[in-house]
């Protein structure tokens, strides 16, 4: 009988080193949504290029001052207006020629506007000879600006109101939900056409409008997050040892649902900065002579036939900034959520 | 069923009433007032005021702005002498009604056909393609689309007319793209998500078994079930439609209900403004409960509390 023992071996028991080697890292939850994320090449590039631009929508306020885009020379108008844009390299449809409708061959309108030999314009100038470049680099910022601050307002009044919500349950819930549902049954263009009337146009008020409607969705989510959240056993344990809800919420409900609450964040900015451009396009945004994308775009657009570019240049550049914001968020998501990407 | 949609109707009125309150008072803490004409003389502007029935005390002014709302009652235009905003509201409403109900239809078929296609052929070419132009139609704000359109299709080559209303169809076929637009990315991206979890469960595994072919697993099973959210993004879907036409409207002047709004903001013409907004909540309302009661009554797993 002992021989029969000897001849089994218990397989993979000789060393523990063996037995208990795993394969792969061990991954925080942040490292594990950074490895996923890397593998989508379009959230990457996006993130790139919204880093690359916010980089120069900050660095471009050394060279680029917004008064010296807002600024003209009223002798000049003449010389300078609707140049189109010369990148002075002979490139077709880019070097300062531009075919007026129903003409069959192209002007040099810097030659027969007389601008100075030295003076190029590589988008171009606007009807009053301001350079398209520099009002479109201070709009990008003002644009920006507005869709960032307004970001972080929804960002506090949302989870705060969400958590809240949430946490406390009962009729508070009731009633705070209520809310919700009333504010969000009003179309958001009225209550921000309303607070731009009220508060009389502007960067702030803008602000303000955007962020009065964009925290709905915000809370309405961070709610639904909690209400399951709370019932964790990790919140369980940290009532029990007498945490104060403050402390619970701060440090294990909102780490918990950063997920959710990035992935909406990057929602909201392409909103804001669409929001923006369409109060602008009513009046109601920015104040002349300060630009952003929206108001570029609306001033210029009773020129479109003639001059195409004024419009079409700060239309480009907020379409690739919502555009990479709304990939990048659809990247956040898949990369936070696994079970929510088709791979 | 009848107990909810009473109590849905119970808060649609409520909010109504809310809405109306804090739009009256907005109004009156508004800066500015139509009658800053220097040519007025005191006389006169005393005489406007009692014609618009605005010397009358503060409550007395709500109480009549409540009632006449109650009785479809807006006021008058200032802007336009004598014209009643009801009026001015019926006649500019059905022009948004049509486009929007066209952007609509066009908008949630594209996105259901894009959305089954992308979903049937998950993770190649075509797929990844309408992934592409779904997200691009999400990323570019309809007046944007607009105004390309406009240079594109009117100037460049003049197929379609860029301006007006009512002369001819032709005329509503680029504002009603613009506005398609973005419903279709919308329906495309949601349609798929759905598709592929329908595609994925268990009855279609069932159909599979029982060797039904892709097609009528597609047609049958897996399009009908996955319908039925699609109707709940439709209820705000067409109220966006509304508000989101009161650019496309400026932009192809069509005289429809959202461009007489953004005319009555710098007139401050404060009874169109008012009107407007009501008519706006009331129909965003109403469509998202029409929604509701019609998602409830199509799929029976919903019960409504």
């Amino acid at each position: 009988m002992a021989a029969n023992t000897q001849d089994f071996v218990i397989v993979g028991a000789q060393s523990s080193e063996a037995n208990e080697h795993i394969s792969k890292p061990a991954l925080s939850f942040w490292q594990d949504a950074w490895r996923r994320l890397k593998l989508n090449k379009l959230a990457v590039i996006s993130m790139w290029f919204l880093v690359l631009i916010l980089a120069f929508a900050v660095l471009s306020n050394f060279f680029v001052p917004q008064k010296q885009a807002n600024a003209f020379n009223s002798d000049k108008v003449g010389v300078y207006k609707n140049l189109p844009p010369n990148s002075s390299l002979p490139i077709p449809g880019w070097n300062g020629k531009i075919k007026a409708p129903g003409d069959t061959t192209a002007t040099d309108v810097y030659e027969s506007q007389g601008v100075p030999e030295n003076k190029k314009f590589i988008l171009g100038t606007d009807n009053i000879g301001r350079s398209v470049a520099k009002r479109v680099t201070v709009g990008l910022r003002i644009s920006l600006l507005v869709a960032i601050v307004a970001t972080l307002i929804d960002l506090v009044v949302g989870v705060g109101y969400g958590v809240f919500s949430g946490w406390k349950g009962g009729w508070v819930d009731n009633v705070m939900q209520r809310i919700i549902e009333i504010l969000s049954s009003i179309p958001n263009l009225i209550i921000v056409t309303m607070l731009g009337l009220l508060l009389g146009g502007g960067v702030l008020s803008i602000i303000l409008a955007i962020a009065m409607t964009g925290w709905l969705g915000m809370a309405r989510q961070v709610r639904n997050m909690t209400l399951t959240l709370k019932e964790r056993d990790y919140v369980l344990a940290a009532k029990s040892l007498g945490e104060s809800s403050f402390k619970i919420a701060v440090k294990h409900l909102i780490p918990n649902m950063a997920g959710t609450i990035i992935v909406q964040i990057m929602m909201t900015v392409p909103t804001a900065i669409m929001f923006e451009a369409v109060l602008s396009a009513i009046n109601l945004g920015v104040k002349p002579p300060t630009a952003s994308l929206g108001s570029l775009i609306s001033d210029a657009q009773a020129m479109l036939q003639f001059y195409p570019y004024q419009v079409l240049i700060p239309s480009a550049v907020l379409v690739l900034v919502s555009l990479a914001f709304i990939l990048l968020g659809d990247g956040l998501r898949d990369a936070f959520d696994p079970r929510a990407s088709e791979d | 069923m009848w107990k909810y949609i009473l109590k849905r109707l119970v808060l649609l009125i409520f909010t109504l009433f809310l809405v109306i309150t804090v739009t009256f008072f907005l109004m009156q803490i508004m800066p500015g007032t139509p009658f800053n004409n220097p040519k007025l003389t005191p006389e006169a502007l005393a005489q406007l005021k009692t014609t618009y029935g605005l010397d009358l005390p503060l409550w007395q002014q709500y109480l009549n702005y409540l009632i006449g709302a109650a009785h479809g009652d807006f006021g008058t235009s200032f802007q336009y002498q004598n014209q009643p905003v009801s009026m001015l509201i019926g006649q500019r409403l059905p022009v948004s009604a049509q486009l929007g109900a066209q952007a609509l239809v066009v908008g949630v078929i594209a996105g259901l056909i894009m959305g089954a296609a992308s979903a049937r052929n998950k993770n190649n070419k075509i797929d990844g393609t309408l992934g592409v132009i779904s997200t691009l139609g999400i990323s570019i704000p309809s007046f944007i689309l607009g105004i390309v359109l406009v240079y594109v299709f009117g100037f460049k080559w003049p197929l379609f007319p860029v301006s007006g209303w009512g002369d001819s169809f032709s005329q509503t076929i680029l504002p009603t793209i613009a506005l398609a637009v973005s419903p279709a990315a919308v329906t495309t991206r949601f349609v798929r998500s759905e598709m592929i979890e329908s595609l994925g469960s268990d009855y279609v595994q069932l159909a599979k078994a029982k060797g039904l072919s892709a097609k009528e697993i597609v047609n049958q099973h897996a399009y009908r079930n996955s319908m039925i959210p699609v109707l709940t993004l439709i209820g705000p879907m067409a109220a966006g439609l509304l508000t989101g036409s009161t650019l496309i409207e400026q932009i192809f002047s069509i005289p429809g209900i959202g461009q007489q709004f953004v005319l009555s903001i710098p007139s401050k013409d404060f009874p169109v403004i008012m009107g407007t907004t009501i008519v706006y909540s009331a129909m965003l309302m109403v469509m998202i409960l029409i929604t509701d009661i019609l998602t409830a009554i199509i799929d029976p797993r919903v019960r409504l509390q």
